[in-house]
């Protein structure tokens, strides 16, 4: 699984100019142990969510522990 | 007169040896969704005028004519058509022969007698037309006598050998390309051409339960009061979700709803949450312009900060840029795709007013991306079977009777 954010460089910028605005794309197999997947994980855990959340982002990473406590 | 909001004009047209008892039906259904109701009637056609090429074919011409006339007269840049059995041929012909100045955008066809080999991907690929929605019934003898009629009939051997002649003369004397798509599926298959088999006979589908869905599947991307009230539950609840992911008070963040309307993407009347700067309303995307038109068409989100005080990203033309709320910091965006389909069906945004959190300082940090694919699954989570629903013109499970 790759994460990445890739900046788009406006066509109408000066060369050199800093790009602003940025894709965000995941690639490959899903990986509950990325380091991006584990900081979102943090982060859900620290702001108290719903489980509802959790369920949903834990789905899409591909971790099966939303699966098996049914 | 010019049509610049969301009212659109429905031209119904109706069949051979009738007048259209169901166009006058549909009218409150069409009124109830904010829709204009245009009903062409061409008088009772005889079955055997239809089958003379001149008179079928200078009834196409009539009504091309006066379709392009209802387009200038209205302003509307694109109709909205409803039609049944000759009114499909009719409808679909006028397009086929015009030279541009027709566009359709959604598109019932009930009893349709176009052949099945009919040729959608030229019409959709140059967005001559916006969906089709094709009902057919089971039991539609007068479409499979269409295609009878067209030389589509009999087979190789024996009596189907002798009934192919016949179909064959048929079609020799009648001219008539038409087929059986009323009772079997079109060819063509694309995310864009819906289809809906009934049980019945070739006017089944004209009961006042469809004209309802019919209605609603026309008004999008404006969205019916029921998907509209749930589509604000949830933009409420990830709103908040936002805030507490980003650490932000939930009174700055904001989200909305844009969908692609008449070429352009446009915040969907009511689809928005925490948001009361008027401007923005009116405001008019191109595609692949900002953050909201380039998640749309490359199906990716997409992430724009405002650096100091102007927008370092790819930005939209100063006309729509003053439309936005001046102390708006950031905006994030995620496509809408329809799971069934894989088409993407709007975006939507959460952006903030005031200043940029940490989290977002560093759009490449790890914490920048940690947060969207926090919020990402449960974003399409809530809003897709919504969007999905009101696509298709159908009812949330919720509200159905």
């Amino acid at each position: 699984m790759k994460i990445q954010t890739i900046p788009i460089k406006p066509s109408s910028s000066a060369a050199g100019s800093k790009p602003g605005i940025f894709m965000f794309e995941v690639t490959g197999q899903p990986d509950p142990n990325n380091e991006v997947v584990q900081r979102a994980r943090e982060l859900l855990r620290e702001s108290s969510v719903s489980s509802a959340v959790v369920e949903a982002f834990e789905q899409s990473v591909g971790d099966g522990r939303s699966e098996s406590r049914k | 007169m010019s049509m610049n909001n969301y009212n659109k004009i429905v031209v119904t047209i109706h069949g051979i040896r009738t007048t259209g008892v169901w166009q006058k039906e549909i009218t409150p259904a069409l009124a109830s969704h904010g829709l204009i109701p245009y009903h062409i009637n061409y008088g009772y056609f005889w079955a055997t005028l239809f089958f003379l090429r001149p008179f079928r074919e200078s009834q196409i011409e009539a009504i091309r004519r006066e379709l392009i006339n209802l387009r200038k007269d209205t302003g509307a840049s694109r109709i909205s058509i409803i039609a049944h059995s000759f009114g499909t041929f009719i409808a679909m012909e006028a397009l086929r022969r015009d030279n541009g100045e027709l566009k359709y955008d959604r598109v019932v066809l009930t009893g349709s007698i176009l052949p099945r080999n009919f040729d959608w991907r030229t019409l959709f690929d140059r967005e001559l037309v916006t969906a089709i929605f094709n009902v057919r019934a089971t039991s539609d003898w007068v479409v499979s006598l269409a295609a009878f009629l067209s030389g589509s009939g009999g087979g190789r051997n024996g009596s189907g050998a002798t009934a192919g002649r016949f179909s064959r003369a048929a079609h020799w004397l009648t001219g008539l390309n038409a087929g059986d798509s009323g009772r079997r599926k079109f060819d063509f298959v694309g995310a864009r051409l819906l289809d809906e088999e009934i049980e019945g006979h070739h006017s089944i589908a004209h009961d006042r339960v469809r004209f309802g869905k019919w209605a609603r599947f026309i008004s999008y991307p404006r969205l019916p009061d029921d998907i509209l009230r749930m589509l604000k539950r949830k933009l409420d609840a990830l709103r908040l979700v936002a805030a507490k992911v980003l650490r932000a008070p939930a009174d700055v963040i904001r989200i909305n709803y844009f969908s692609l309307h008449r070429g352009v993407l446009k915040m969907v009347p009511g689809a928005f949450d925490n948001m009361t700067y008027v401007p923005e309303f009116e405001l008019e995307i191109d595609l692949g312009q900002g953050s909201t038109g380039k998640a749309f068409t490359s199906g990716e989100p997409f992430f724009v900060v405002k650096d100091e005080a102007a927008w370092s990203g790819d930005q939209l033309p100063s006309s729509e840029l003053h439309k936005l709320h001046p102390d708006v910091s950031w905006i994030l965006s995620f496509p809408i795709k329809c799971p069934k389909r894989q088409i993407v069906v709007g975006v939507i945004n959460y952006d903030c007013l005031g200043s940029v959190p940490d989290a977002f300082r560093d759009p490449e940090s790890v914490d920048a991306q940690a947060v969207i694919l926090a919020l990402k699954p449960i974003t399409l989570k809530l809003v897709e079977p919504c969007l999905e629903a009101a696509f298709l013109g159908e009812y949330l499970p919720e509200v159905s009777i």
